[in-house]
C-alpha cells in the first residue's frame, strides 16, 4: 500500500521556518547516497526490499531529509532503520522534528498491524540515544539496547507530528 | 545555552538505531515480552487501540487510488474490533439484524445517523465513513457513467 503523508512540518533552525513535507515509499532516484554524506548503504536494501524503505522529503523540492526502514517479524513492526540527512545532525544541523515525524509514522503503522504485537514499534537503539528515545519519544527500555514505544504513547507521538 | 537534550546535534552521522538481531534467543524473549504487554491490556484499552488503526486504515483508504473497499466492509471490521456479534449490535442500536446485513453487504446505504452513533461508539468521525461511501459512488459513477456526464457542458448551456 502506498502512504503519502502531506503537509507534515519540519523546523528550520535558522530562520525559524516550518518546511511542508511529506512521508511516502521510496523512489530509487531518491535513494540516499554515501557520497552525500548519508552514513548507511540504503542502496543494497533498496534493490532487496524496495517496499519497507520510506522517505521523508520535501514537498516543494524533493529535498530528502530523512530514511526509515520498517521491517515486520512475525507480526511485529521493527524500526529497522532510521537515517536523518547529514545536514540535519551535528553541529550545524538545520532542522527539527525529522526523526519525530519518522518515529510516529512508525508507530501509526504499528496501530493498523492485525496482530499480537498490534501498536508497538520496536527497535534497537545505539547505545548513546537511549536515554534520547525515552525522553522525547517515550520509549520503554527492555532486554538490553532493545527499546519499544507502546500503541498509547504512539498515539501521542502521531499527534504532535503527523498532525496534517 | 546549549540543550542538553539535543543529542543530535553531537552525533557524527545520522543512523539512529542498531540492526534488530531477529532469531536470537534475546530477540525472542524481547517478542515475548511485547506479546504479554499486549494481553495485559484491559481489553477497553485493546479495543480503542484497535479501533485508532481502523481509523488510520480509512483515512489511507480514502487518499488512495487502491481497489474499492465497500463502506459496509469497514463497518463490518469495527463490529468485530469489538468482539461482539453483529446481531448483538444490531440489537444494541435497536434495528433488525437483516437491515444492519444490508448495510454490511452494500445493498443498503449507510445513514448519517449510523453513521453519527459508530462515531460516538469508535471516536471515528461521521464524516470519516461517509466520506468512503461518497467516494466509492463518486469513483463507481466515474468509472461506469462517465460518458452520460462528460456531455453537460456550461458553453452549451449558457450559451
Amino acid at each position: 500500500m502506498l502512504y503519502i503523508f502531506d503537509n507534515l512540518k519540519i523546523f528550520n533552525r535558522k530562520g525559524n521556518l516550518e518546511i511542508e513535507c511529506q512521508i511516502e515509499q521510496i523512489s530509487k532516484d531518491l535513494v540516499p547516497k554515501k557520497k552525500d554524506g548519508w552514513a548507511f548503504n540504503w542502496l543494497n536494501i533498496y534493490r532487496k526490499r524496495p517496499e519497507t524503505i520510506f522517505m521523508l522529503i520535501e514537498k516543494r523540492s524533493n529535498k530528502l531529509h530523512g530514511v526509515i526502514q520498517l521491517i515486520e517479524d512475525d507480526g511485529m513492526l521493527i524500526m529497522e532503520l532510521i537515517e536523518i540527512a547529514p545536514f540535519n545532525i551535528g553541529t550545524k544541523k538545520e532542522n527539527d522534528h525529522v526523526a519525530g515525524c519518522m518515529i510516529a509514522f512508525g508507530c501509526r503503522q504499528a496501530l493498523m498491524l492485525n496482530s499480537a504485537y498490534k501498536g508497538y514499534l520496536t527497535f534497537v537503539s545505539k547505545t548513546s540515544l537511549i536515554e534520547w528515545y525515552k525522553t522525547n519519544y517515550y520509549a520503554t527500555q527492555t532486554i538490553g539496547p532493545r527499546m519499544y514505544i507502546d500503541p498509547i504513547s504512539g498515539e501521542k507521538l502521531i499527534s504532535k507530528y503527523l498532525k496534517e | 545555552m546549549k540543550d542538553k537534550k539535543d543529542i543530535l546535534s553531537q552525533l557524527s552521522n545520522g543512523v539512529l538505531t542498531e540492526r534488530m538481531d531477529i532469531g536470537t534467543k534475546e530477540f525472542e524473549d524481547f517478542k515475548l515480552l511485547i506479546r504479554s504487554k499486549v494481553a495485559e491490556t484491559p481489553k477497553e484499552e485493546r479495543i480503542k487501540i484497535s479501533l485508532i488503526g481502523l481509523k488510520f486504515q480509512i483515512e489511507d483508504y480514502i487518499k488512495s487510488s487502491q481497489k474499492t473497499v465497500p463502506v459496509g466492509k469497514f463497518v463490518k471490521m469495527f463490529i468485530d474490533l469489538l468482539e461482539i456479534r453483529q446481531v448483538d449490535f444490531a440489537n444494541y442500536l435497536n434495528v433488525r439484524p437483516s437491515n444492519l446485513s444490508k448495510i454490511l453487504n452494500g445493498e443498503r446505504r449507510l445513514t448519517i445517523e449510523l453513521a453519527l452513533i459508530i462515531e460516538q461508539i469508535s471516536n471515528i468521525d461521521a464524516e470519516l465513513w461517509l466520506r468512503v461511501q461518497n467516494m466509492n459512488e463518486i469513483r463507481s459513477i466515474q468509472k461506469y457513467n462517465a460518458q452520460s456526464i462528460e456531455k453537460y457542458k456550461l458553453k452549451e448551456l449558457i450559451n
